[in-house]
């Protein structure tokens, strides 16, 4: 059986529920013993959730310093930026050690990578036709952006770096707090869309995208694949969205200027 | 859910957590209160002094010097009732700033005319023009206090430059121009006490204003004064201005009120 059939078959926290039911059927003498267990797991499970909630906000806030603090006021000093930044993938660091989490299990592999691009093939497409279609509409398609190869390829990177951090880290924290399924898909959505505001297109874009991507991370974990969609992705709203709605991808204080 | 036996976490390592967290957000904490004290001195200079001593009909006027480069003049911009008006650089000879002690140089003054401004109250505010960010950014100080004043008559500036030399108990004179155009005679009307005393044209050779650096013209403008009962009196004169717009015939003053007296 491979890791991913395991997975899925067995989703995480089943064990911890098998666990409980095989607690909650013992003798009484057991049960009361079981009983206080179960009542300091819930506790240290509220205080794992608490811990978790914390995680997601600060990183969170690294990126929204970045945004609406660093950017806009160090003259564009990507260095300067990159501190805020370097917090938060310490903290990511350190939290996957504390918390016992591998790269491998994060999604730093390519064992499933065509099991996830399989994935992403269908929303991609749909979503690709839809950008198009507003090209289209639009007469708005452009290869000039396109034609700065820097910025090609730091797309990409770029894009693994957001992956990395919505999906292998506030992803995960994420179902700690509510679970697996809709509630931490719409909880990873939607602070992607927020680290995208006041960009309107943008935030609508990431929204749809957080939900596609939260949601394919949840059932195949690989961060190449989220990251090389990522980046097509974006390649396709700036070839085919007009600049002016997008504002040059500007986020942030910036977006303002 | 993602549960804690799954994970591997332990109370220990939880425990690390707690402290990674706490220590994250304080240096988050510092690094924002660091960057933001930064940029506070970055953008905002604290070498930039100054004030704005006055703001009447005569026009704004007052000083700007950056201490960290003295000999370079500071760009100041004049704003009144929250709307930018004009900028230019403090570069007016200001010799009671040198006796003041305040600057070793004495051109660091600025002086503003009056925009077109409706009777009644105003306020200006003059701030420095600071640049950082290699040129990118400009942030404005404000010097000295937001100067409140009271209009009652518009002043001929911008479109006229002239002045009310002498009024007294036999004559009114002084002299007017046209900004727009130099050749042009411009209508003036004289009112003494609030009422209009006559109408003319500012015709008058006026020589003595080449030495102003107004170029050789007829500009000058002379009343009699009227017979006027024995006590003080004001005479003022206005320019009249024909704007192109709705507004129409305006009156501008010219220089200021001229208060003289009538010997019993």
């Amino acid at each position: 059986m491979s890791v991913e059939e395991l997975e899925r078959e067995s989703p995480p926290g089943a064990k911890a529920a098998e666990m409980d039911a095989e607690q909650a059927s013992q003798p009484s003498e057991a049960l009361q013993s079981s009983q206080s267990l179960q009542s300091s797991e819930a506790t240290q499970t509220v205080g794992s959730r608490t811990l978790a909630l914390w995680e997601i906000a600060s990183v969170t806030l690294s990126f929204l310093i970045i945004a609406w603090v660093v950017l806009p006021f160090a003259e564009n000093s990507k260095l300067v930026g990159g501190i805020p930044l370097l917090f938060a993938l310490a903290l990511m660091f350190l939290s996957h050690r504390a918390r016992g989490e591998g790269a491998r299990e994060i999604g730093w592999r390519f064992d499933n990578f065509v099991r996830a691009l399989r994935l992403l093939l269908l929303p991609m497409l749909a979503a690709a036709a839809l950008v198009v279609l507003v090209g289209w509409l639009n007469r708005s398609f452009r290869l000039s952006k396109l034609q700065e190869w820097q910025w090609v390829v730091w797309l990409p990177v770029w894009g693994l770096i957001q992956q990395y951090a919505l999906q292998g880290f506030i992803n995960r924290r994420a179902q700690i707090v509510c679970g697996r399924g809709w509630p931490s898909t719409l909880v990873v959505a939607s602070i992607f869309a927020l680290l995208h505001l006041p960009n309107p297109w943008l935030t609508a874009a990431t929204f749809a995208g957080g939900l596609i991507w939260a949601s394919v991370y949840q059932r195949v974990p690989n961060l190449p694949a989220l990251a090389l969609s990522h980046g097509l992705m974006s390649l396709m709203l700036v070839w085919a969205l007009p600049p002016t709605a997008l504002k040059s991808l500007r986020i942030g204080f910036k977006y303002f200027g | 859910m993602i549960s804690r036996r799954e994970t591997g976490e332990t109370p220990e390592a939880l425990a690390r957590l707690t402290h990674y967290l706490i220590i994250k957000s304080i240096v988050d904490v510092l690094f924002v209160g660091v960057f933001a004290v930064g940029f506070y001195y970055t953008a905002f200079s604290p070498y930039l002094r100054g004030w704005l001593d006055d703001a009447s009909l005569r026009g704004v006027s007052g000083w700007a010097v950056n201490s960290a480069d003295a000999r370079s003049p500071v760009e100041v911009q004049l704003y009144i009732d929250g709307r930018f008006v004009e900028s230019r650089l403090a570069e007016f000879p200001r010799p009671d700033l040198v006796a003041a002690g305040a600057t070793e140089d004495e051109r660091h003054g600025f002086y503003f005319f009056l925009p077109p401004l409706e009777e009644g109250e105003h306020e200006a505010r003059v701030y420095a023009v600071h640049a950082s960010g290699a040129g990118k950014r400009r942030t404005l100080q404000q010097l000295g206090n937001p100067f409140r004043f009271r209009l009652e008559a518009t002043p001929a500036e911008p479109f006229f430059r002239g002045w009310l030399d002498e009024a007294n108990a036999v004559s009114v004179r002084g002299w007017v121009v046209s900004r727009e155009d130099l050749r042009a005679r411009v209508e003036v009307q004289l009112y003494i006490d609030g009422r209009l005393v006559e109408t003319r044209v500012a015709d008058q050779p006026r020589r003595d204003l080449v030495e102003s650096g107004i170029p050789e013209g007829e500009y000058g403008f002379f009343f009699f004064t009227p017979p006027l009962p024995p006590g003080e009196h004001e005479a003022r004169v206005y320019a009249v201005h024909q704007s192109a717009d709705a507004n129409g015939r305006t009156l501008r003053l010219v220089g200021r009120p001229a208060r003289f007296t009538i010997p019993q």
